[in-house]
């Protein structure tokens, strides 16, 4: 497969893996090189940008979750460093 | 008085314009639940083999799940299921929006069609009072002006109805409820347009009695708390994009289908491709809806004014690929007016959009001219002409006669470019591949519904919680690398088919499976009552299946010998299948169910017609 992975819109800062990415595989974004920093399965997300903690994870071109943590580009986006900001998001409207 | 269900069905008699009552024993709930398990009981052993599915001695019908108008997340599904006249096998279509709950609330499991009205007819079901009223000011109406007429006239109703694809008998036509949501495949858009009936119109206030009401909620609330805090599992996906979500990426991993099935990834382009994103379609997004009882919210309605669409619903990531992908159609607009025109009159998007790539191609390859099809110019992603290409085959006009019925018959009919029909024993296959989802074959082609996606493929889920090492339930280990070609599949196919049978008759949406763990029988415990282990859910759920099955045999199909086009599979699904019938104790020769276990699974009756 060409390619490993989708961003979904411009103004996200993480990307979803089309297979398995290996830790210390080396993937280019917009020309720039980086290293992924733990084992991406197939479907989950990874930083292709630095996200301090309580930024937003953006995917879809939207506010989909809280991180808890600072996250590294590259670094594996799942349920143990980010929340969700949905409820928040409904009871703003 | 019993819990979760409401323990009677309606039969309605068009012919006669009787409607009549009947009990069903807690037995027959027990080992058939509701839904399609429910439906393969009651249409087995009330439709002789070989009825004509379009004459007045065919039976179809409404079937909610056991679940079905409870809290229960994920629960207000039902299916219209019967013979289907478009594979002549057994036929369903699960549906969801707010229609079958109100089956429940209107005091029945099921509601069941027979005979066939001299003219056009609807059925009213409010409260206590039922009548069979004339429709004949509603006939030659789209499914969103009937609706709009008859809540005109009957106030705040559930409605389910057929527009001008089903009063055409079009065979790829479908019964549509919420104005959009439509129980499109296997082709009862034509049953209920034979039997001259318009609409049923549902008005109810009666109560489900659930076991244990404190643990329905804990369980809904806790499972609904999940949800609402997730952040991987695609539940943002589909809460944001809903099925759109795949439009991309289901592509680009190899699995949505293009050019007809004949195309590459380079015919269709990321720049081309992301025209028709679902982010691109969000764009357009009003407001975010949801099905009875659930958390998720996957549906969407959109405002389009390029199209003068004012109001319309967000196209399924099925209809994006076989109006967009499947024709290299980049033209979004185009993709949000077809699926308007499909909802409203009522006809599949899937096989619509996959019998235009069939004529496309027969034109691309010289088999049809501007003759054939009333001057159009069918070229891929033709924008222009596959919408009025499909405005021919809603209204019967032209060439839209011939393709009305879908790519085999049209084939059939033409004399040629039948192998460009890319179908399972006539019905247009849905839009994933399998030469990514290797299992998708086996169901494609196997299935006792053939060409549905939705109905049993394992590989499907592979990235859901169905396969993370505690797995979906207590006691199930499925091997974890079973996705992977070469591998002894058979044992996971054996469950997961089973357990798709039970959930799919409990009235829950399938993509439970793809969120995360669900209290499945729990949620059955305190609703029902029952106390089900995993075995006897295994058990009803293979029952369910081998009735199915039996449905299709019985009609004398050699479903064994059927074949996918070639150009949509490479692995060995015949040789998948015989290994999955070896462990259902189906005769992996002919896919019949064996002598035992027909008795182990209490189907004796069935034992007669098949042996």
């Amino acid at each position: 497969m060409s390619v490993k992975y989708i961003v979904m819109d411009i103004k996200d800062n993480c990307a979803t893996a089309l297979e398995d990415i290996e830790e210390g595989e080396e993937v280019d974004y917009n020309g720039i090189k980086f290293k992924i920093n733990q084992p991406i399965p197939l479907g989950h997300k990874f930083a292709i940008n630095d996200i301090k903690q309580e930024k937003f994870i953006k995917k879809y071109g939207q506010r989909i979750g809280i991180a808890t943590e600072n996250i590294k580009l590259g670094d594996w986006i799942h349920t143990h460093n980010i929340i969700s900001y949905y409820l928040k998001e409904v009871l703003n409207q | 008085m019993p819990n979760g269900y409401m323990g009677k069905i309606l039969w309605i008699d068009l012919s006669t314009e009787k409607l009549e009552e009947e009990e069903l024993s807690e037995e027959i709930y027990r080992q058939y639940l509701g839904g399609y398990g429910l439906a393969t009981k009651l249409i087995y052993e009330n439709m002789p083999a070989n009825t004509d599915p379009m004459s007045p001695n065919a039976i179809f019908g409404f079937f909610p799940g056991l679940l079905t108008g409870t809290v229960a997340p994920l629960s207000g599904r039902f299916m219209v299921a019967g013979k289907s006249p478009l594979t002549k096998t057994w036929g369903d279509s699960n549906c969801g929006g707010y229609f079958g709950p109100e089956i429940k609330k209107c005091g029945f499991d099921a509601i069941l069609i027979k005979g066939m009205a001299n003219n056009p007819k609807y059925v009213t079901i409010i409260e206590d009072e039922r009548q069979i009223v004339d429709a004949s000011d509603l006939w030659g109406l789209d499914v969103v002006q009937t609706e709009n007429m008859l809540k005109d006239k009957h106030g705040s109703v559930q409605i389910a109805s057929i527009g001008q694809a089903g009063e055409n008998l079009s065979l790829i036509s479908g019964i549509v409820n919420d104005k959009a949501r439509i129980a499109g495949r296997s082709g009862f858009g034509a049953v209920m347009g034979s039997k001259k009936l318009k609409a049923i119109v549902l008005k109810g206030t009666k109560k489900i009695e659930v076991a244990d009401k404190d643990a329905l909620i804990q369980h809904t609330k806790d499972y609904n708390e999940g949800i609402n805090n997730a952040t991987a599992g695609g539940i943002e996906g589909y809460r944001t994009l809903g099925t759109t979500m795949g439009n991309e990426i289901l592509f680009q991993i190899g699995d949505t289908p293009c050019k007809n099935w004949g195309g590459t990834k380079e015919e269709f382009p990321s720049e081309r491709l992301s025209k028709i994103s679902g982010v691109e379609i969000d764009k357009y997004k009003q407001k975010s809806y949801g099905c009875f009882s659930c958390p998720v919210r996957c549906g969407a309605i959109m405002k389009v004014p390029e199209v003068n669409l004012e109001e319309t619903h967000r196209p399924e990531y099925e209809t994006c690929a076989s109006f967009g992908h499947l024709l290299l159609n980049d033209d979004l607009m185009s993709i949000f007016k077809a699926n308007d025109l499909c909802n409203r009159a009522g006809i599949d998007t899937i096989s619509a959009g996959a019998t235009i790539a069939f004529a496309i191609e027969c034109y691309e390859n010289n088999l049809i001219s501007k003759d054939d099809t009333d001057g159009l110019e069918l070229t891929w992603g033709n924008s222009d002409s596959i919408i009025k290409l499909l405005s021919k085959i809603i209204n019967r006009e032209g060439i839209g006669d011939l393709l009305a019925d879908g790519s085999k018959i049209a084939g059939e009919k033409l004399g040629r470019g039948s192998e460009y029909a890319m179908h399972s024993m006539g019905q247009e296959l849905g839009m994933h591949s399998p030469k990514y989802y290797k299992n998708m074959g086996t169901t494609f082609a196997f299935d006792p519904t053939p060409g549905r996606h939705t109905t049993a493929s394992l590989d499907f889920f592979v990235m859901g919680p169905i396969i993370k090492p505690n797995g979906l339930f207590e006691g199930i280990t499925l091997p974890k690398k079973f996705k992977r070609p070469g591998e002894d599949r058979s044992e996971a196919e054996k469950l997961f088919t089973a357990i798709m049978q039970f959930t799919h008759s409990l009235g829950l949406c399938e993509f439970l499976y793809v969120f995360q763990k669900y209290p499945l029988l729990e949620l059955v415990k305190a609703v029902i009552g029952w106390d089900l282990d995993i075995s006897e859910a295994i058990k009803t759920g293979q029952r369910i299946q081998t009735l199915r099955q039996a449905f299709t045999l019985r009609e004398g199909i050699d479903i064994i010998k059927n074949k996918l086009p070639e150009r949509t599979v490479t692995v060995d699904y015949l040789e998948d299948y015989r290994g999955y019938c070896e462990k259902i104790g189906w005769n992996p020769e002919n896919g019949y169910p064996l002598e035992k276990t027909l008795q182990n699974l209490n189907l004796e009756f069935v034992i007669k017609d098949l042996y």
